[in-house]
């Protein structure tokens, strides 16, 4: 939203989703004559901010959001103070429509389905790629097309992983001497608000991923679910991957994170939009995440900015990945960072050594640690292709790879299906064999 | 080897001249081979023939590679594959594919424009069916490769050899400064299974007698060249990325190859872009008699529609980045057009650096995003957008949620009507489009009946 007084436009958000409050986001000033300042701006709800401009006149107050869709309000620099409002709830402006003309059941509607359900209005709009969907539409709280209960989607109560020698996983649950049916128990429509994450809790060191398994659509899939201070998970219908009987057969895990601003950085690089990305990068570098006092308390904020940065082909933070890696011995992924980040180097030796160590560790936490595990250990195969190690640790980065969806945040395998499966019950618990 | 173009390399020198004469005098061997009533004399002759046409081709290519190392300055540098016709019979001739790299040669030979980059050098791999045939380039892009105007010019054939010679020498000539630009064009058929594959002329598909062989894996590729550069990498891909049964259902892990070698040196800086013309389990499309429409939109962005928002002394330049947003956009807008859905889809690695890609030789044309508040009034409004002393444009009615149109660099207005008796009102919107795509939002207010307290 754009207020005005000399020559300055004065943002002001509203309507902001939970999980965007604090973030940076890369934002335009379009002026009348179409001169584009880019800039950024720290989104509140109703916090406002004052950008200089060079001209009076009529301008465009524009921002991409990290699932795609732009908010775009204008406003009239004239020295005169007006107001104009961007409006978060529905990437279209809550102006004086909902304000003055709307009879109130229709905005009591509006406003009840505002804060939750953010996802569900981008959907109605499809103004967006539904599998990059910054906020998915998750199936266990809408009401309308998927219904929990007609979908079947059942979560089992959840594992820690352990590496076994036979390259395999071992999912260790609680409750070992159950059938698999009976691993399976129906969630309740408040799951995302679920605290059934066991390894978030005490010192950070100490957190590990959990894997959970899942009934979706006939076939069983198991996914990751990141620890965090304030764990929950959401599930949706990848509604743009193909399937057998129409989209939405296959299933996306996102999780919530601590920090806003690293979520919104790690989805801008998910989406391919690096320049935005990199926008808001040096934000992001001067903030706590960054820093080791900032990691050791949110590590998961931490491993999503080290992605974005590794990405970006930032070198300047090495040793803090290292760091990151060596510290947090439970999580895959700061070892996959790590690794990767030794690759560039030039130094395959240490790299092998990162990417063995991350597969002891268990699951990556994240799609985008799928894809950087396989393709690191196939570019060092290709390196290296007397080393056997690295040929089988290739191969199994590689069937990991083959079974995830990759339009999933969160690692989600497809690892039983029709007449085939990966995964075995026994006394010990869920045997996955990649 | 294929190079038809080296910088300064044109007139006498003119390489595809010599590669024209070094084909005709090979078709000339074949064509005699198997003749009885050609004595051995005359395929001796022919045989010489071809022996110094190879030679004068391959000696005119090797000094031009010289030069281009020493040369000063930087330079674009570009391979170009179009593959129409297999060897597999299990894999159907194609004529758009052939169609779009001789579409690509052209704007490279004729509208790539870069001041402090100009274009270097082309390779053209080719293999054409029989409509449209060799690449027959028009009179300014054979003014520029030294041929006659209205020559044909056949390719080598773009088989998986051909093309990992070629690229070879393609990326040793890109290296050689790091402000330079290496642009590579594939359209062909392709498939995919976690990666995508574009197949060459002698892919070989898998069945109950054969194993997959010759598909490369232009992902890995990519990924294996990350110790050389340039700075700038862009790939091309035009090629469907379906997932037939035969790759679902084969065990090979990995069914391609890769063209180079990767080394264990520091990885360069580098800004890396893969633009695709479809998207994983999707297939690409183009009309028999024309380039596939990723081709056509691509070439229209690098034209006039994928600038950068601002101009830069003056100058729009289309950027890694503003491409990638302009064909987001295109695909948009082409599939409404098309009635079939089209997804472009684009993978990078950016360290930073210049990804400035070219200049636009055309004024700028601009995508506007057209979207309206309250959503649910999107389906009955009349869109329209005006560019200033042009026609009006107006939405199809048959359109789906989201509108992309065309205009103009320069003031336009937008708006939208309502069928009588109306609901809603729109008060026109009033902007300059800013490349490569301008969202507008129309807010439209509810027509208040007399006496009325207001109505939904």
């Amino acid at each position: 939203m754009s207020t005005i007084a000399n020559n300055s436009i004065t943002v002001r958000c509203i309507g902001v989703p939970e999980n965007l409050r604090g973030a940076t986001l890369p934002i335009d000033l379009v002026s009348e004559n179409g001169v584009v300042t880019a800039t950024t701006l720290h989104v509140y709800e109703s916090g406002s901010t004052t950008f200089d401009v060079e001209e009076s006149g009529k301008y465009s107050v524009r921002t991409q959001l990290p699932d795609g869709r732009w908010l775009v309000s204008t406003s009239l620099v004239d020295g005169n103070e007006k107001v104009a409002t961007l409006s978060f709830n529905a990437a279209e402006p809550a102006s004086k429509l909902t304000e003055e003309h709307f009879n109130t059941n229709w905005r009591s509607n509006y406003q009840s389905r505002t804060p939750r359900s953010f996802g569900l209005r981008d959907f109605d709009h499809r103004m967006m790629s539904s599998s990059l969907s910054y906020r998915l539409r998750p199936i266990l709280t809408v009401d309308t097309l998927f219904d929990p209960m007609a979908n079947g989607l059942l979560v089992i109560h959840f594992a820690v992983c352990e590496s076994k020698k036979d390259s395999s996983w071992l999912l260790r649950s609680p409750k070992i001497n159950d059938s698999l049916e009976s691993y399976l128990a129906e969630i309740p429509g408040t799951f995302a608000e679920s605290d059934v994450h066991t390894g978030a809790n005490g010192d950070t060191r100490d957190w590990y991923p959990m894997i959970g398994l899942a009934l979706w659509a006939g076939s069983y899939y198991l996914f990751c679910w990141p620890p965090s201070r304030q764990p929950s998970l959401t599930f949706a219908p990848d509604l743009n991957a193909p399937g057998d009987n129409g989209p939405g057969e296959r299933l996306l895990v996102s999780a919530s994170h601590h920090s806003s601003k690293s979520t919104a950085l790690f989805d801008y690089m998910r989406r391919g939009a690096l320049d935005q990305a990199r926008r808001i990068t040096p934000d992001w570098l001067q903030t706590s995440e960054s820093l080791l006092a900032g990691k050791v308390n949110d590590p998961m904020s931490a491993i999503l900015g080290a992605y974005v940065l590794l990405r970006l082909g930032n070198r300047e933070k090495e040793n803090w990945m290292l760091n990151l890696a060596s510290w947090f011995k439970r999580l895959p992924d700061g070892a996959i960072i790590y690794g990767w980040s030794r690759l560039k180097a030039g130094d395959a030796k240490m790299a092998a050594q990162w990417f063995h160590t991350a597969l002891r560790r268990g699951l990556p936490m994240y799609t985008e640690g799928v894809r950087l595990l396989s393709e690191g250990l196939a570019y060092l195969h290709r390196l290296l292709p007397e080393d056997e190690a690295i040929a089988e640790a290739a191969q199994q980065a590689y069937r990991i790879f083959a079974s995830a969806n990759m339009d999933s945040e969160c690692t989600c395998l497809l690892v039983a299906t029709g007449g085939y499966s990966k995964i075995e019950i026994t006394e010990q618990g869920i045997v996955y064999t990649p | 080897m294929a190079l038809i173009f080296a910088d300064g390399y044109t007139g006498a020198e003119s390489l595809a001249t010599l590669f024209a004469q070094q084909e005709k005098a090979r078709a000339n061997v074949e064509a005699l081979r198997n003749r009885p009533d050609v004595t051995s004399a005359q395929r001796n002759a022919a045989l010489g023939e071809r022996e110094d046409a190879q030679f004068a081709y391959e000696n005119a290519v090797a000094i031009a590679e010289v030069a281009i190392k020493s040369q000063p300055g930087d330079r674009a540098h570009a391979i170009v594959i179009g593959v129409g016709r297999y060897n597999d019979p299990s894999i159907p001739t194609v004529t758009t594919s052939v169609r779009g790299a001789w579409a690509f040669t052209e704007w490279l030979l004729t509208e790539y424009t870069h001041p402090n980059r100009p274009l270097g050098s082309v390779e053209l791999l080719l293999s054409a069916t029989n409509d449209p045939g060799d690449y027959m380039p028009s009179p300014s892009a054979a003014l520029r490769i030294g041929v006659a105007t209205g020559s044909t010019l056949p390719g080598e054939a773009a088989t998986f050899g051909n093309i990992q010679v070629a690229y070879t020498r393609w990326l040793e000539r890109a290296r050689q400064h790091s402000q330079n630009a290496a642009l590579f064009y594939f359209s062909g058929h392709g498939l995919w299974k976690n990666k995508p594959y574009p197949l060459p002329e002698d892919a070989q598909i898998a069945s109950n007698t054969q194993p997959f062989a010759r598909l490369i894996n232009i992902a890995d590729t990519v990924i294996d060249q990350a110790t050389y550069q340039p700075g700038l990498q862009c790939y091309f891909v035009d090629a469907c990325q379906t997932l037939p049964t035969q790759l679902l259902e084969n065990t090979t892990a990995e069914p391609g190859t890769v063209l180079n070698q990767p080394n264990n040196g520091a990885w360069v800086e580098r800004d890396v872009h893969l633009y695709y013309g479809s998207r994983p389990g999707r297939a690409a499309y183009g009309p028999a008699d024309a380039p596939p429409f990723f081709t056509q939109e691509l070439l229209e962005c690098l034209r006039k529609r994928g600038a950068q928002t601002n101009p830069i002394g003056g100058k729009w330049i289309v950027s890694t980045a503003s491409l990638r947003e302009a064909l987001g956009a295109a695909a948009n807008r082409r599939s409404v057009q098309e009635k079939v859905k089209l997804q472009f889809l684009d993978k990078s690695e950016n360290v930073g650096l210049s990804n400035e890609l070219c200049h636009l030789s055309e004024m700028p044309e601009v995508f506007v995003r057209l979207f309206c508040y309250p959503p649910h009034t999107f389906a009955d409004a009349h869109l329209f957008v005006e560019p200033t002393g042009a026609p009006r444009t107006e939405r199809a009615p048959s359109a789906p949620n989201e509108w992309y149109t065309l205009v103009p660099y320069g003031p336009c207005l937008a708006g939208a009507t309502f069928a009588p008796p109306p609901a809603w009102s729109c008060p026109t919107a009033n902007f300059t489009p800013t490349p490569p795509m301008m969202p507008v939002l129309l807010t439209l207010d509810p027509v208040v009946a007399a006496g009325d307290g207001g109505t939904q």
